[in-house]
């Protein structure tokens, strides 16, 4: 009976387990088709728009911002159907390529730069360059989905700090916010593809969940890690890449977020957006995304190390 | 043939559409491309339009002037479709609304929040075209 019964519940287990893939599965396909739809929106609508002035008045110039409208609609189509691609090739741990001295600084103000709107500021705090040895193309993409995913989840508006910094071998990058945050049971879930939060209501955000399962594949790549905080969330492990936990790459902790602006390391270098120190703060609330990518020394070791492991080794375990 | 019944369309050398002036279009849509461009479209066809880029905007354009149709996007920061339908309600605003969405629910949306119709993403122009001609004429008619 005993045996038959732990039959049963193993069995129960396993449907409960496919049920789930195929939820997230459904969920992934609606959220990718609405995704690909939207741009597909704009370039169905704005041809046809252009073709119609065209036919009534064949002589009128041509119309420069319809047609630049249609070529970013056009990319940004592009965008999405490689962040697929880069799905699959992060499944097979073969996202980073060529490999070339990279400022995280850099990157970071280049990405802010671009989400800066009226709604959003976004500061980077750092003493000086923050340099490694990275596929840059990786790294801008890690920066952009990072600091795009704290703009998306922080509908009210508001500051997003972006901080980087060296520490002992480790090249450091925190990207802190003020938004929705992000709910207990979902932190072991953040960085697994077509995962979408808990408390993140389709209704207002779209998404296919892929963005940070290709950060996580992007920083493991390079034999980093990634993890998370939220601020409801209290875990002291979370100060060193290599106290963060091991099994999934997220932790909690409470992160006071009264440190938006503190110095680190002995410097501020507010890049973007005014003084970082008057960024305001938000204890109870928010998000914070950190990476640790090895510094270049490092990294030239394992990137031979890694060629050995592809397939879904991480080099970087705790 | 009366323009009530038989509309024609700016720019076709065709009789002015009374129905087109009876009011504006509010465009509710948080993606600015769209926004944009399907206010271009409107505006080609001689209709006048606002623009909100979400739910709370699209209350405080209502505020200001009731319009004759809100093309309402429902997925949405800040306050989205439901809320804001939901919203108007409460306050007693009768508006007809036609729903823009690219899920395949989108019916289902469009009778939860009691409006006229929904055009799916991506549409193409003279389905919108129509849809909206629809609304307005019978307003007109009506």
């Amino acid at each position: 009976v005993i045996l038959e019964s732990r039959a049963l519940i193993d069995e129960a287990a396993q449907v409960q387990a496919r049920e789930q893939v195929t939820r997230l599965k459904e969920d992934f396909l609606s959220a990718a088709a609405h995704d690909l739809k939207t741009p597909l929106t704009t370039l169905v609508a704005q041809t046809e728009l252009l073709e119609r002035r065209a036919l009534r008045d064949p002589g009128a110039p041509a119309d420069l911002a319809g047609l630049q409208k249609i070529k970013k609609e056009a990319h940004r189509l592009s965008r999405l159907v490689l962040e697929l691609l880069d799905a699959a090739r992060a499944e097979q741990g073969k996202l980073v390529g060529e490999r070339e001295e990279v400022d995280l600084v850099a990157f970071a103000r280049d990405v802010c730069a671009r989400h800066q709107s009226e709604r959003h500021r976004c500061l980077v705090e750092a003493a000086g360059p923050v340099i490694g040895l990275y596929d840059p193309n990786r790294i801008g993409q890690l920066v952009e989905n990072l600091v795009e995913n704290a703009v998306k989840y922080s509908p009210e508006g508001g500051t997003v700090l972006v901080k980087a910094w060296r520490e002992d071998d480790w090249n450091r990058l925190s990207v802190i916010d003020c938004g929705i945050g992000i709910p207990k049971e979902d932190l072991p879930y953040v960085f697994e593809r077509f995962h979408r939060g808990t408390n993140v209501d389709d209704r207002r955000f779209a998404g296919m969940g892929l963005g940070l399962y290709i950060c996580r594949g992007i920083a493991e790549q390079h034999g980093g890690r990634i993890w998370v905080e939220s601020a409801a969330e209290p875990s002291p492990r979370s100060r060193h890449p290599g106290l963060g936990p091991a099994g999934d790459g997220t932790t909690g902790s409470s992160r006071n977020l009264g440190s938006i602006g503190s110095k680190n390391d002995g410097g501020t270098d507010n890049g973007i957006g005014g003084d970082a120190s008057n960024a305001g703060a938000c204890i109870e609330r928010g998000s914070t995304f950190h990476v640790a990518l090895p510094i270049a020394a490092r990294v030239a070791e394992d990137a031979t190390a890694d060629e050995g492991q592809r397939g879904g080794e991480r080099p970087l375990e705790a | 043939v009366s323009p009530r019944t038989q509309p024609q369309t700016k720019g076709s050398g065709g009789e002015k559409d009374l129905w087109k002036l009876e009011g504006s279009i509010l465009i509710v849509e948080d993606d600015p491309s769209i926004l944009s461009t399907v206010a271009d479209i409107l505006e080609f066809e001689g209709y006048r339009v606002e623009r909100a880029t979400n739910g709370a905007e699209g209350l405080v354009a209502i505020e200001r002037s009731v319009p004759a149709l809100v093309l309402l996007d429902m997925r949405m920061p800040v306050l989205d479709g439901w809320d804001f339908a939901r919203i108007l309600k409460d306050r007693g605003v009768r508006v007809p609304i036609l729903v823009m969405t690219a899920a395949r629910d989108a019916q289902r949306w469009a009778d939860e929040i009691g409006a006229e119709g929904y055009i799916s993403k991506p549409f193409h122009l003279p389905d919108l075209l129509s849809a909206v001609e629809e609304v307005l004429r019978s307003r007109w008619d009506g």
